[in-house]
């Protein structure tokens, strides 16, 4: 009995094994219920929060400081009573105790110059100055600071569809990014000796609760970004006098903000498809030297967003432009210092345009009134209708080919955010993938909508090989959380928007991606997803079991190494005897001959059997190659029982290929194999992942042609990111190396060197 | 000899490293003659000092040994400007690798990094007498190509001595190629390299991370 049991448990343990691959994800994914379905969509209790902001801003632009006093409303739609509210200090990621700090792995190897050292022992007075907390009565509420998180102990439980407004005052020492760096914060400039502020995460803001994570207040430490519920804000923000302001939302007041000419231009703007510049260069120089005393007091209003950011400086010039989404005007803006030029007057607007129309036409209608581009130095980063972009010049204007493809790529990035995760609302505190992932995959379709062939980073399944292959020990799965995760960019943005190019060009194709895809954003734009969501919207909407899909490119960190190890040719015996005699004589004929034997046919005159006739007997004077009467009558037996259409087939001439594969990297994946035929016609074989579901390691397939084939190849249209394409092929072929590529290339000179020469010889000089 | 270099030499023996922690006097005049070979560099650090996040940090590289040639050959693909920020504490303002020419002090500055960077150490015959002796590449930069996704590829070979194999001499040790590419791993602390080899019929990827920047290979008969 104990060895019943035994092998028993062998024997369901190497089921198990054999179907890990294509195994359900019932284990991975949370149970349904009736908050999120499972089929993906929100469930029919499905609840979120909502957090209303009203804020008084005052920008220090001599000391750096940003004071405000915000009224914040919340409101209860959970089932669930709440003895306290959480609160996010994003800011305090700079305060001089900061957990942040204190984890970065360090080694004295890392610190090779003094600027290595000094930006280590840097410090400044950073983080939030709570100066007080209160009711809108001025009742002082008990709070405690846990780092970057801040409870509020209610006075009485805030029940189920009930809400609780009270007030914030704070205010912290704004980021030198170019010293400290950070995602919002300051740049000076040391020429006209002013600043640019570009300003995020500078208030207290509300945790999301919900039926996932209950609070999710996960402590920020600097790269899990923001989680954060949807509401409504007004915002009035007051600067220097000459600054020009760009932020989330609607500005309420530039009657009495901006000059005649330049609301002139403005309601010029809201009216153009191209871009008009409402605030000039010559206008923005001006102010850069003047240097207002006053102050102004812009006003702001934004619906239905999950946060705030704005950006500041009197260095600002600013185009427009209008862009119809569906029935709405979207206004797009730009503000860049002349720095910026002159790149930005002349791609930003347009790019900003283009990324809200592409991408309404992947998931939704962007919703709302404004998107916005701000120039700011090496960095991009994304809030609700506006983000912060690099792409500088160098000073004297020029700029490399590689700067204008990396200025057009962030912008579409960062505008592309404006979908995930500020409306497509997820969770970017635990899975980094599920905005930078999908954004990067829907940023490629952008930036091919923009330019043929545009050099993407990210994107097509070829390019994220070599970060696959091998040696396993410094990548982590996709579904790890943000701050866990090694090689950030290729994890969080590059595999999974490979992944999704993979699912629309091979898995589901194109249309039925698609439409999934669009169904998840359709179901979750302002909500907020979980991994769970997207991966049962994407099988719920198009009928495709991805479970084995999702395991292998999110859950391991297996890569896609197919291998065609074996292939056998065959072809039909008719049963014909005159037919397949003559072949196997045929075969005789053009067996190699051993050297021996050719020789002797000349140094050997004449052997004894030749001379003498009676040697041969029946064995060497028969011909095996003759059809006799006996071979005629078993055709015919053979004929008469046959079907005229078996008796067809048998005769077409086919050509049988039995193909042997193997799976080297771990991912199964589709078989796209090519066959070239002896006439130089091509045909491409599609067999379903699902082939390996039984066998995992090693599987075989039989293909039938009319013509003879002269070579296979493997994933001919570099779709599935096999890493090794020397496995690919047979008869064998191996890749050239890229030094081998580089090695056969005409000409190594400098194209914009070898323009001037053509140039000058046009001239001729 | 530039900065990097100097404190490069100093980390990359244990024994110095040890030193360094082993008593106040030797980390004193550790970090005086630091101060001394840095001051004259300060002016530097404006541009040095970029604290950007940006969320890439690999490197990659693809080596062959040419059988013909006698040489390994390959590519390395970088970021650019994860490059050029790699080289600009080296020396001086080095400007863009897009727009260098061939010869020009950034292409030296950039060989002599990938050198420091890229070793391949091997089992070889130096001559006939030699049968166990070490050998190590020194690449020469054939060209690069910026990319315009943002990607620079640069082209090395280097001559390779005989290469012992496992069916010769029976010394296992000199069979194993030891192989470090940590390019960047000083610039950026959560930067990974890939390494594939081409030797022969054999292909191997390996991993590099920091604290794992040399990797050995053993060759297959």
């Amino acid at each position: 009995m104990k060895h019943l049991l035994l092998s028993c448990s062998l024997l369901l343990s190497s089921m198990a094994f054999s179907q890990a691959k294509f195994a359900q994800l019932d284990q991975e994914l949370p149970t349904a219920n009736s908050y999120r379905t499972a089929s993906g969509a929100p469930g029919h209790a499905y609840y979120q929060q909502k957090a209303d902001y009203k804020m008084n801003l005052v920008l220090d632009d001599a000391k750096q400081r940003l004071d405000g006093f915000e009224t914040i409303t919340y409101t209860n739609n959970s089932p669930d009573r709440l003895d306290y509210l959480w609160l996010q200090l994003d800011q305090n990621i700079y305060d001089e105790n900061s957990d942040t700090k204190l984890i970065e792995v360090e080694k004295m190897e890392n610190f090779k110059s003094v600027g290595d050292l000094r930006k280590r022992d840097f410090k400044y007075d950073g983080g939030f100055k709570i100066e007080q907390i209160t009711s809108t009565s001025g009742q002082k509420l008990n709070y405690f600071i846990n780092k970057t998180m801040l409870r509020i102990d209610l006075a009485k439980p805030l029940l189920p569809g009930q809400s609780i407004s009270f007030q914030v005052k704070w205010w912290y020492n704004i980021n030198d990014r170019m010293q400290v760096g950070g995602r919002s914060g300051y740049e000076y400039f040391e020429t006209d000796q002013n600043y640019l502020y570009t300003i995020a995460q500078f208030f207290p803001r509300m945790c999301v609760y919900n039926d996932v994570t209950g609070w999710q207040n996960k402590q920020f430490l600097g790269r899990g970004e923001f989680t954060l519920p949807f509401g409504d804000y007004e915002v009035s923000l007051t600067v220097p006098a000459d600054h020009i302001v760009a932020a989330t939302g609607e500005c309420q007041n530039y009657a009495s903000i901006l000059t005649a000419e330049q609301r002139k231009r403005y309601e010029l703007a809201k009216k153009s498809n191209t871009p008009v510049v409402i605030v000039t260069q010559a206008e923005a120089e001006a102010a850069e030297k003047n240097k207002s005393n006053t102050t102004k007091t812009w006003v702001y209003k934004a619906q239905n967003v999950r946060d705030f950011a704005f950006a500041t400086s009197r260095k600002f010039i600013w185009d427009a432009q209008n862009q119809t989404v569906g029935s709405k005007n979207v206004l797009c803006m730009s503000y860049y210092p002349k720095e910026g030029n002159p790149l930005w007057e002349r791609y930003s607007t347009k790019l900003v345009a283009h990324t809200i129309k592409t991408y309404s036409k992947y998931t939704i209608d962007y919703p709302y009134p404004v998107a916005i581009s701000v120039h700011s130095k090496w960095i991009g980063m994304e809030y609700p209708m506006i983000c912060f972009n690099g792409g500088r010049p160098e000073p004297d204007g020029t700029y490399s080919e590689g700067e204008k493809y990396g200025m057009w790529g962030v912008i579409i990035h960062e505008v592309g955010h404006n979908f995930f995760p500020m409306i497509i609302n997820s969770d970017e505190r635990q899975w980094t993938w599920m905005d930078e992932g999908l954004n990067t995959f829907v940023q490629y379709l952008t930036e091919q909508e923009w330019e043929r062939g545009y050099p993407s980073r990210r994107g097509p399944a070829y390019l994220i090989a070599d970060y696959m292959r091998g040696d396993k020990s410094g990548i982590s799965p996709i579904m790890t959380n943000s701050e866990s995760i090694k090689q950030f960019g290729n994890n969080a943005y590059g595999k999974p928007a490979t992944a999704l190019n993979i699912l629309r060009e091979t898995i589901m194709g194109r249309e039925l991606f698609d439409y999934a895809f669009k169904t998840y954003c359709e179901r979750w734009a302002f909500k907020h997803p979980t991994p769970a969501d997207f991966f049962r919207t994407m099988e719920d909407a198009s009928a495709v079991d991805l479970d084995w899909f999702w395991r292998a490119w999110f859950y391991s960190t297996d890569n896609v190494d197919i291998a065609i190890t074996d292939v056998k040719w065959f072809q039909l015996n008719t049963q014909n005897p005159a037919l397949e005699k003559a072949f196997l004589q045929q075969k005789e004929a053009a067996k190699d001959a051993f050297i021996g034997d050719t020789r002797n046919q000349t140094a050997i005159p004449k052997t004894v059997n030749e001379k003498d006739a009676n040697i041969n007997d029946f064995y060497a004077k028969r011909d095996l190659f003759k059809v006799d009467a006996l071979d005629e009558k078993a055709y015919e037996s053979f004929v008469s029982k046959a079907s005229p259409e078996d008796l067809a087939y048998l005769n077409a001439g086919k050509q049988l290929y039995e193909l042997s594969f193997e799976n080297m990297g771990g991912i199964v994946m589709p078989l796209i194999i090519e066959a070239t035929f002896a006439d130089g016609s091509k045909k491409v074989e599609r067999i379903p992942a699902e082939i390996w579901r039984i066998e995992e390691q090693k599987v075989s397939k039989v293909f039938i042609y009319d013509k003879q084939v002269v070579s296979f190849r493997l994933d001919p249209f570099l779709e599935t990111a096999d890493t090794d394409l020397d496995n690919n092929t047979w008869p064998r072929q191996m890749q050239p190396t890229r030094y081998q590529l580089y090695k056969q290339e005409p000409s190594r000179e400098n194209p914009m060197q070898r323009q001037q020469r053509l140039e000058q010889m046009q001239r001729g000089n | 000899m530039g900065l990097t270099g100097i404190v490069c030499c100093l980390f990359e023996s244990p024994a110095s490293a040890g030193l360094l922690f082993s008593g106040n006097l030797i980390r004193f005049l550790y970090f005086r003659n630091m101060f001394q070979k840095v001051v004259l560099f300060c002016f530097l650090l404006a541009f040095g000092n970029r604290a950007q996040a940006h969320e890439f940090y690999f490197a990659y590289a693809e080596i062959a040994y040419n059988e013909l040639s006698n040489r390994f050959e390959g590519t390395l693909i970088f970021t650019t400007h994860d490059l050029e920020r790699a080289l600009e504490p080296n020396g001086s303002l080095i400007g863009k690798l897009e727009s260098s020419d061939e010869g020009s002090p950034i292409r030296s500055q950039l060989e002599k990094y990938i050198n420091q960077h890229l070793n391949i150490s091997y089992g070889c015959a130096l001559d006939s007498n030699a049968f166990d002796a070490f050998c190590q590449t020194d690449f020469v930069l054939e060209g690069i190509s910026p990319q315009l996704n943002g990607t620079i590829e640069c082209f090395v070979s280097a001559p390779a001595r005989l290469v012992f194999l496992p069916t010769q001499f029976g010394l296992p040790y000199l069979t194993n190629l030891q192989i470090q590419f940590d390019a960047l791993f000083e610039a950026f602390a959560g930067q990974q390299n890939k390494l594939t080899l081409l030797f022969r019929n054999q292909k191997e990827t390996l991993n590099y991370i920091p604290g794992k920047s040399i990797q050995s290979l053993p060759l297959k008969p």
